[in-house]
């Protein structure tokens, strides 16, 4: 399918991310996207697999909530059409630049399958991502690559209209999101 | 063959202040062309969402922020029509008299090369413009004024929560002065406190640039051309700027001859344009025959305090600004072993997600316990935000680096470190607030690190070249036909946000410009 920019802006807007299902790109959401097992455009699985996880460590609904494919999509656009919390923490694109090197570290360290959802090792992993660089870790100092990915994570678990109504306060929108993320 | 057609003014950004001077000046019956490096937005552009509002950040060149403590420089700056101010809050207070007179006053910082009396009546007008609301006689450290054209805003439920708060800990509140309407004002309806002006506000009861000055302009006859960077001010004579070289949609350069040229982008993009303006004529940079261009750059040093209150507070419905604000350590040396003027604004609009989030500064949770307080902060908990002022230091700087960027010109740097005074004064507000919530029965009280907001300086004007980049109206010494207006005019920045002088300070030299400077359009 043909992809204009403007298409990129408005279907981007509206919170919907361009998807690969069974070899055809459509926009979707990110849940969506998820939930359809659509390719990934930028990660690998590894990657994916330890966003996922980290993800769903810190905020619980982030995984079912499309964090993977919302961050694959968000780091394939142009940097001024992107809607990563990166974008506010002056870090210089290509965005992937950021996250890629930090997820090897993590794969490096840890494995490349990362624990299960509710494993015992997160709480260290997290901590220890916390504090100074890790011995070993490549990559963007460990504490802003966790403050960032944290972001993200909050915001796709609790920042859309599903994730108000997981917490049960109104979303009050002036002008809705077309779809969740 | 015929060139381009000389325009009378060119402006570059379309931000608050180059909206206003785009709007007064095209009125004024000037031919007007505005240059905006971002792109065109409109109401329906403004979806309710903190994620999609990262969209009315910087998405220009990479600005690289370094120093001791960098600046945000992508959460201060705007992208596109209306710039910071199409995210900003509305929190209008004015500069008090003793913030332009640091110097008289304390032998620090600068002096402001006119007083609160030459800018109040700018104050008064655009107020009525503009349409404030707010509660005059309830605000006991207000400088002179007329009073507000609208009532205040409901505090809600979180506001009267953190209003107790202050009375319990003996501190005073007021409601905070708001460029959104109460009720319905100028053909723009009344706010209906939905919580989401960091994301634009649609409906136009935040009085951001789409809102009243850009559609003014344009309805003048005022060219807005978007996605359209200025990349060098063009001379070839002393003492006059010809006009300015641009970047077209298909990457090629073209000059646009003006009359007038006026600065109006950030507070980054203006010295940086200055300094890529380098020319035999100007070897330093123009206006920067003395190197105080890109010097002088100041933020607000800012805590947020968060905590949770017995009393439902509903945090996420308001306003994103502040529904009640505190001048009470207003003064200079108000606050014991530190210097600056420092304000409370009380009771933000807040949501979970984004960095000024309910979560954000809540690093030690995750997962379960993450989940269970974010069910309990939706609807307990409140915030308040606490601005220092910093003084100005001749080491926080723009600059330009080395090699071009996607414009084809260097890019710009921002280095930027507190003194140890700015972060005493943090360190006592912080204190302060603390106490305030815990005095307020809060349950549990937390407060992000020192960050930043606002951007000011760099083209500081005063009342010599020696010293400063413009004179008090913005014209740039030493250049007829070159001005500067946005918050990097200010000498100082006291404490208090900007935008409301930012746009006194652009009527005062529009009402100059077209009574005074006639000559240049003859």
């Amino acid at each position: 399918m043909a992809i204009t920019r403007r298409d990129m802006l408005d279907r981007s807007a509206a919170g919907l991310v361009l998807a690969s299902v069974g070899g055809s790109l459509s926009w979707m959401s990110a849940a969506e996207a998820k939930a359809q097992g659509a390719a990934l455009r930028i990660l690998t699985g590894t990657e994916a697999a330890w966003l996922g996880g980290l993800g769903e460590a810190i905020a619980p609904p982030a995984r079912d909530a499309g964090l993977v494919h919302y961050l694959d999509h968000h780091l394939a656009v142009p940097p001024a059409e992107s809607l990563l919390a990166l974008r506010y923490l002056d870090v210089p694109p290509p965005y992937l630049d950021f996250y890629r090197p930090a997820l090897a570290s993590l794969a490096r360290m840890h494995g490349a399958v990362p624990p299960p959802a509710d494993d015992a090792r997160w709480a260290p992993i997290l901590a220890g991502l916390g504090g100074p660089d890790p011995a070993g870790w490549q990559g963007p100092p460990s504490g802003l690559f966790l403050f960032a990915l944290r972001l993200d994570a909050i915001d796709i678990a609790y920042g859309t209209k599903d994730g108000f109504a997981r917490l049960g306060v109104d979303y009050l929108a002036h002008i809705e999101p077309e779809t969740d993320w | 063959m015929s060139g381009p057609r000389t325009v009378d003014v060119a402006i570059v950004g379309a931000g608050a202040a180059g909206a206003l001077l785009a709007a007064r000046l095209a009125e004024a019956g000037r031919s007007v062309t505005v240059f905006e490096a971002g792109p065109r937005w409109d109401a329906g552009s403004l979806v309710s969402s903190q994620i999609w509002s990262r969209r009315l950040r910087w998405g220009g060149p990479h600005v690289a922020t370094t120093g001791r403590e960098p600046i945000g420089f992508g959460f201060n700056a705007g992208w596109g029509m209306g710039g910071a101010a199409l995210h900003h809050y509305g929190t209008w207070p004015r500069l008090h008299p003793a913030d332009f007179s640091m110097h008289a006053d304390h032998g620090r910082g600068f002096d402001w090369p006119l007083g609160y009396d030459d800018l109040r009546p700018f104050y008064d007008r655009i107020q009525r413009e503009v349409g404030l609301s707010g509660d005059a006689a309830a605000e006991p450290w207000r400088p002179a004024g007329d009073p507000y054209p609208m009532p205040p805003l409901d505090p809600l439920k979180q506001g009267r929560v953190l209003a107790r708060a202050f009375a319990a800990a003996g501190k005073r509140t007021s409601p905070a002065p708001m460029a959104i309407n109460s009720v319905d004002y100028g053909n723009r309806p009344a706010c209906v406190y939905d919580g989401w002006c960091d994301a634009g506000c649609p409906i136009m009861a935040l009085a951001n640039p789409l809102a009243i000055f850009l559609p003014r302009a344009e309805l003048a006859g005022a060219t807005i051309r978007c996605e359209t960077p200025v990349t060098r001010l063009v001379s070839s004579r002393p003492g006059r700027i010809d006009g300015v070289e641009y970047r077209g949609a298909s990457g090629a350069r073209a000059v646009q001859p003006a009359r007038l040229v006026i600065l109006a982008g950030s507070v980054v993009g203006n010295p940086a344009l200055l300094l890529n303006s380098a020319s035999a004529l100007h070897p330093h940079g123009v206006g920067n025959a003395h190197g105080l261009v890109g010097r002088y750059v100041m933020t607000h040093g800012l805590v947020q305090i968060l905590g949770l209150f017995p009393d439902e507070t509903e945090p996420h419905r308001g306003v994103t600004g502040a529904h009640l604000m505190s001048h009470d350590s207003y003064g200079k040396t108000s606050t014991a072993g530190a210097f600056g003027s420092r304000q409370w604004l009380i009771a933000s609009a807040i949501k979970p997600n984004d960095l000024a989030g309910l979560a954000a500064a809540r690093m030690d949770l995750n997962g379960a316990a993450l989940d269970a307080f974010l069910q309990r902060a939706v609807r307990h908990g409140a915030n308040m935000i606490g601005m220092c002022e910093e003084e100005p230091g001749a080491d926080n700087r723009v600059e330009l680096v080395d090699g071009v960027n996607g414009w084809g010109v260097r890019g710009a740097r921002l280095v930027h470190g507190f003194s140890d005074d700015a972060k005493r004064l943090w360190a006592a507000m912080r204190d302060e607030g603390l106490a305030i919530f815990r005095a307020g029965g809060a349950t549990d009280v937390w407060h992000t690190p020192m960050g930043s907001a606002h951007l000011a300086g760099g083209t500081i004007m005063g009342r010599t070249a020696a010293t400063s980049v413009t004179d008090s109206h913005g014209r740039v010494h030493d250049i007829d036909n070159l001005y500067v207006a946005g918050p990097g005019l200010f000498p100082t920045e006291g404490g208090a946000n900007p935008t409301f002088t930012v746009h006194a300070l652009a009527d005062r030299a529009a009402d100059h410009i077209i009574r005074d400077r006639a000559a240049l359009f003859a």
